[in-house]
């Protein structure tokens, strides 16, 4: 009787739109091709970090207050940074988004004028292309566990 | 018939300055049975590609260089040279706070998809612009879809009383529940234009 009722209570399983299926499954699929499509973009990035690096004087590793980069390669940086916290996650790699997310909220908070902001914002740099090149995609595991941690990233 | 097949007649424009975003929703609208997908990649042109044709819905990104999503949004429903400002649309963005989504609501936009976007979402999206259509109101400083889309009859009877256009059947229906309540209450309510939905 208890069996019963339960069972009575229970509700119908609802149906999977077919359309959603196919679509999840092409969101499947171009998460597989993300690391491709994104390449030359993370290139961009990469080489708009570098000319940011570059701005750095001579003696900032020393432990000096390093320039702040120019307007316009900031401005850059946070749009292309922004361009992957939109694009990542729906592509299956919410890492990704997480820290290009996270350079942007270091530059708007003028991280790019201290050597320690720069420094956190290349290692979520570096993070996001090790991310995208070893194909981490959801939460990345135990592998993407490690490399935030040995990039001191939390 | 499956839910999403009744998108086959329907027709969108996806407006990102994204590629890959641009890409992802094109694919996601293809299989979700959407029949015709445009995209472009400004806010300048989707006004240019609105002159030549109109599409069922729209899927705005909200940050775009130049106009922005919402100052497209609000073009489409205020200016005078728009040729459907009536036409849905669905604000996408990364900003899935209070500020955003009230500014997004504010500039008459109809769905919020929050990225990052998946097919269901945007299927909701889609049905509830298909679905369950919200009557367009005008105020002094608003013309877009009615803002208070749950408990419709309940905020009714709380909403401000101010300047009206009434803008579809069931506006019409509020603003007939608006003079009612004057009838029976006394409050002050000044209605001063009062249109068929044509603009």
């Amino acid at each position: 009787m208890a069996t019963m009722s339960k069972r009575r209570r229970q509700k119908p399983k609802a149906s999977v739109d077919p359309a959603i299926t196919r679509a999840d499954a092409l969101v499947a699929e171009l998460r597989d091709r993300y690391p491709a499509l994104v390449s030359s973009e993370l290139k961009r990035l990469i080489a708009c970090w570098a000319i940011i690096h570059a701005e750095t004087p001579a003696g900032a590793e020393d432990g000096q207050e390093r320039d702040p980069p120019s307007q316009a390669n900031r401005e850059e940086l946070y749009r292309m940074s922004h361009d992957f916290k939109g694009h990542a996650g729906s592509y299956g790699y919410p890492l990704v988004s997480m820290l290009a997310g996270s350079v942007c909220q270091l530059i708007k908070k003028g991280a790019l004028e201290t050597s320690a902001g720069r420094s956190a914002v290349g290692r979520r740099i570096k993070a996001m292309q090790l991310v995208i090149n070893e194909r981490l995609s959801g939460d990345g595991g135990e592998r993407a566990k490690k490399i935030l941690a040995e990039l001191r990233i939390r | 018939m499956r839910e999403t097949d009744k998108y086959g007649a329907l027709s969108a424009l996806v407006i990102d300055d994204n590629e890959h975003m641009r890409v992802l929703l094109k694919s996601l609208l293809r299989a979700l049975g959407v029949g015709t997908i445009h995209a472009v990649a400004s806010a300048k042109e989707a006004i240019k590609f609105l002159r030549t044709c109109l599409p069922d819905v729209l899927l705005v990104d909200w940050m775009m260089e130049g106009m922005t999503g919402i100052e497209l949004a609000w073009h489409i429903r205020n200016s005078h040279d728009s040729l459907n400002p009536y036409i849905p649309i669905i604000m996408v963005t990364g900003h899935g706070d209070k500020e955003t989504v009230v500014a997004a609501r504010d500039a008459g936009v109809n769905e919020f998809l929050v990225k990052p976007v998946s097919a269901q979402a945007l299927a909701e999206r889609l049905s509830s612009i298909v679905d369950h259509p919200r009557p367009f109101v005008r105020t002094k400083s608003y013309f877009g879809p009615d803002r208070r889309r749950q408990n419709i009859a309940r905020k009714r009877r709380e909403r401000r009383q101010g300047d009206i256009e009434v803008t579809t059947p069931e506006a019409i229906e509020y603003f007939v529940s608006l003079v009612r309540a004057k009838m029976a209450d006394g409050p002050v309510i000044r209605v001063h234009k009062l249109a068929t939905g044509d603009r």
